[in-house]
C-alpha cells in the first residue's frame, strides 16, 4: 500500500486533475494513459533526449559510412571503372542509406534500452485497464505528508476520478 | 468558434475508447471466419506451389527454367521485383508521408499498409535472390571484411545500391510498424490469460504507458519516420536508376527516378485500397474506414494518376522529338503503329492507369465501394504492365534487327510469381488474425480530437442564437 492511484476513464476530467496538481506541484509519480496525451506531457515537462541523440548518431553514420567507403575504393584496391574516379560522386547514395540505416538502428536501440523495454519483461506496474480506456495517476505515498494525502484525494473526487485506490 | 474537420469525421458513431478496443480486437477473439480458412487455403497453396516447387526447380536446374533469354535477360523476375517493390511502398508513402504531413487521416489505415509493407518488400526480394541463378554466391554483393579476396564489391553500380538500399528499407519499415504495435499488444496482454498472454507480453516488450514512455515513443516513432520518407524516394530512385543506367533505349531515360517513385506511390496505394475495401467488408468496420477515407485516397490517385498520364506522354514526346530511330522504334513504332508487336501492353496500361482513375473525379464513384475497388485493381494490373512496357520491348528489339528474339514467359516464371503472391496473401491473412489491424492507440487519439472539436454546451448555445438573430 504504497502508491495512490487515482483512475479516470475520461481525459478532460484527467486534464483538470493534472492542471490543478501541477498548480500545488504535487510529486506525481506516473500519470499511464492508454494513448499519448501531448498536453498532459507538456503540463508536466516530459522531455527526451532521443531527437539529439539521433542527430549525433546520424553524423556518426555518415563519417563512418564514409571511411569505409574511402578506405574500400580509395586507398585499398581502387579499380579502374572506364578511367572514372576512385572518389566519386555516387557515394553519395550509399553514404544516405548507410546513415539512414545506422540511425535507425542506433535510435531504436536508444528508445529500448532508456526505456528498458525487452522480449519478455513484465509490465512494472499493472492494473485493469491501463491499456484499454482508465487512464491513472499515480503518486508515492511515502512522500506525502497526511494533510497532502487529504489535498490530493480531494482534488481527485472534485475532478471526477472514477475510482481512488491504493496499491 | 466553428470547428471542422477538413477530412470529415474520421470515426464514425461516437465510440468510446473502450469500444475502439473493443471493435478492433473482435476480430482476433472471435473464431475464425470460414472466408479466412478458404483464404488462407488458397494462398497457402499457392505459395506452396510457387515457393515448393517453381523456386527450387529454377535454382536446381538454372535460369534456362525461365523466359529469359539472350535479349531479354530480364524477364518476369525483374518486372515482378519492380512491382512487388511498388507495392511495399504503399506502407511508408502512406504513414509515414501523411505522419510526416499531420494528416489525421491515416490513422485507420496505416497498420495495414505497413503489414503489406513488409510482406511485400518480403516477396520482392525473393526475384533478385534467385535470379542471380546461384544464390550460395550472394554473399560476394557483401562487402564483408577481412577481405578474402583482395576486391572489393562495385560500389559505383546502382545494383549494389539496390542490394543496401532494400535491406535498409525492409529493416527500417519493418521496425516501424513493430514500435508501433508495442501498445497495442499490451493492450491485448491485458485481456488474455495464460499462454496467449506471455506470447503477447514477449511481444509487448514490457510496455507501460507512462508519460516518460510516450515521450520516447513519439519521438522515435518521428525520426524513424523522418528518416525513412526520403528512404523510399532513394529505393525507388535507386531501382529505376537499374534500368536508367543502362544503354538500351527506352532504359536510359532521366525521367525515370521520379517516374518510378510515383508510380511505386500509385500502385502502393491501390493495393492498400484494395485491401481495405476488403477489411472494412469482411469485419464491418466502417465506422473506421469511412467513405470519407477513400474519398482522400482516390483523390492523391486521381492525382498521381495525372502525373503517370503526363509521364508516358513526355517519353513518347520525346522519343519523337529525339528523332532517334531507336528511340522513334520502342516507343512510336511499337505502341503507335498497327505493325507494332507491343501496342496491346501498352494501350492496356494507359486505359488502367492513366484514363479510368480519372473517373475519381465524380463524387459519386469516390463514394461507391465496388468502384473504387474495381478501379484499383486495374491499377494494379496496369502497373505490371508498365512494368512488362519497360522491360521488354526495348529488350527484346534493339539496335540489332538481326537478333531481335521474343519474349515469353515459361510455366516457372508464373508460378514463381504465384507463390510470391501466396506469401504475400498468407502473410495479409495472419497479419488480420494475430496482430490489431489498426492501431487503436492512434485510434483513441483520434476520437479524443473529434471530442474536443464538438463545440461545448456554451459555444453551442451562443452558434445557436446566432443563427437565429
Amino acid at each position: 500500500m504504497s502508491k495512490l492511484v487515482a483512475v479516470y476513464n475520461d481525459d478532460k476530467k484527467l486534464m483538470e486533475a493534472a492542471d490543478q496538481l501541477a498548480a500545488i506541484n504535487a510529486p506525481v509519480e506516473e500519470v499511464i494513459t492508454p494513448f499519448v496525451i501531448e498536453e498532459l506531457l507538456e503540463k508536466f515537462h516530459v522531455k527526451s533526449n532521443i531527437p539529439l541523440l539521433a542527430f549525433f548518431y546520424g553524423v556518426f553514420g555518415i563519417t563512418s559510412v564514409f571511411a569505409a567507403l574511402y578506405y574500400t575504393f580509395v586507398v585499398d584496391y581502387p579499380l579502374n571503372i572506364g578511367g572514372k574516379p576512385n572518389l566519386s560522386l555516387t557515394f553519395p547514395v550509399l553514404l544516405f542509406i548507410g546513415t539512414v540505416l545506422t540511425t535507425v538502428l542506433t535510435t531504436v536501440a536508444t528508445f529500448f534500452y532508456q526505456d528498458r523495454l525487452y522480449p519478455g519483461k513484465q509490465p512494472e506496474f499493472e492494473y485493469p485497464g491501463i491499456n484499454d480506456d482508465k487512464m491513472v495517476i499515480l503518486i508515492d505515498k511515502s512522500k506525502l505528508s497526511s494533510d497532502m494525502e487529504a489535498k490530493l484525494r480531494d482534488i481527485f473526487t472534485k475532478t471526477g476520478a472514477e475510482k481512488i485506490d491504493e496499491v | 468558434m466553428y470547428k471542422k474537420e477538413v477530412r470529415g469525421e474520421l470515426i464514425l458513431g461516437n465510440k468510446t475508447y473502450a469500444d475502439i478496443t473493443n471493435d478492433i480486437l473482435r476480430s482476433q477473439e472471435e473464431k475464425a471466419p470460414l472466408w479466412w480458412w478458404i483464404g488462407f487455403a488458397v494462398f497457402f497453396v499457392l505459395m506452396a506451389i510457387g515457393l515448393g516447387w517453381a523456386v527450387p526447380t529454377t535454382i536446381a536446374k538454372g535460369i534456362g527454367m525461365w523466359g529469359n533469354n539472350n535479349q531479354v535477360p530480364w524477364g518476369w523476375a525483374i518486372i515482378n521485383f519492380v512491382w512487388w517493390i511498388g507495392i511495399g511502398h504503399a506502407g511508408t508513402a502512406f504513414s509515414i508521408f501523411l505522419l510526416v504531413f499531420r494528416q489525421k487521416w491515416r490513422t485507420s489505415i496505416n497498420r495495414a499498409a505497413e503489414a503489406m509493407t513488409v510482406f511485400a518488400v518480403l516477396a520482392a526480394g525473393l526475384f533478385p535472390a534467385i535470379h542471380v541463378g546461384r544464390p550460395w554466391d550472394e554473399i560476394f554483393i557483401f562487402p564483408y571484411g577481412p577481405n578474402s579476396r583482395g576486391l572489393w564489391v562495385n560500389f559505383n553500380s546502382p545494383l549494389l545500391w539496390d542490394v543496401f538500399a532494400i535491406l535498409t528499407y525492409l529493416t527500417t519499415s519493418a521496425i516501424f510498424w513493430y514500435i508501433g504495435m508495442l501498445p497495442d499488444f499490451a493492450t491485448i496482454r491485458d485481456r488474455s490469460t495464460g499462454l496467449k498472454r506471455k506470447i503477447y507480453n514477449a511481444m509487448s516488450f514490457g510496455w507501460v504507458g507512462k508519460m516518460s514512455s510516450w515521450r520516447k515513443f513519439e519521438d522515435a516513432l518521428g525520426i524513424l519516420g523522418g528518416l525513412a520518407m526520403p528512404l523510399v524516394i532513394a529505393v525507388h530512385s535507386i531501382v529505376s536508376t537499374d534500368f536508367a543506367a543502362g544503354v538500351l533505349p527506352g532504359w536510359h531515360e532521366t525521367i525515370f527516378p521520379p517516374f518510378f517513385v510515383v508510380g511505386a506511390i500509385f500502385s502502393g496505394f491501390s493495393m492498400v485500397v484494395t485491401l481495405m475495401t476488403l477489411i472494412r467488408v469482411a469485419f464491418k468496420l466502417e465506422d473506421y474506414v469511412t467513405d470519407d477515407h477513400f474519398d482522400a485516397i482516390a483523390r492523391i490517385i486521381t492525382f498521381v494518376s495525372l502525373i503517370m498520364g503526363s509521364a508516358y506522354l513526355i517519353e513518347v514526346f520525346i522519343a519523337w522529338y529525339s528523332a532517334n530511330q531507336f528511340e522513334d522504334y520502342v516507343f512510336v513504332e511499337n505502341y503507335f503503329k498497327t505493325t507494332g508487336h507491343y501496342s496491346v501492353p501498352y494501350w492496356l496500361m494507359i486505359v488502367f492507369n492513366a484514363f479510368l482513375p480519372q473517373l475519381f473525379w465524380f463524387k459519386k464513384i469516390r463514394r461507391n465501394l465496388t468502384a473504387i475497388f474495381l478501379i484499383t485493381i486495374g491499377v494494379n494490373i496496369g502497373m505490371w504492365l508498365e512494368r512488362y512496357n519497360i522491360v521488354v520491348p526495348p529488350a527484346a528489339e534493339d539496335f540489332l534487327p538481326a537478333n531481335w528474339f521474343e519474349y515469353s514467359s515459361t510455366i516457372i516464371d508464373k508460378w514463381v510469381y504465384l507463390g510470391t503472391i501466396g506469401l504475400f496473401g498468407v502473410g495479409v491473412l495472419l497479419f488480420i488474425r494475430f496482430i490489431p489491424m489498426m492501431a487503436m492507440n492512434e485510434l483513441k487519439q483520434q476520437a479524443k480530437r473529434h471530442t474536443e472539436l464538438k463545440p461545448s454546451e456554451e459555444e453551442y448555445q451562443e452558434i445557436k442564437k446566432l443563427i437565429e438573430s
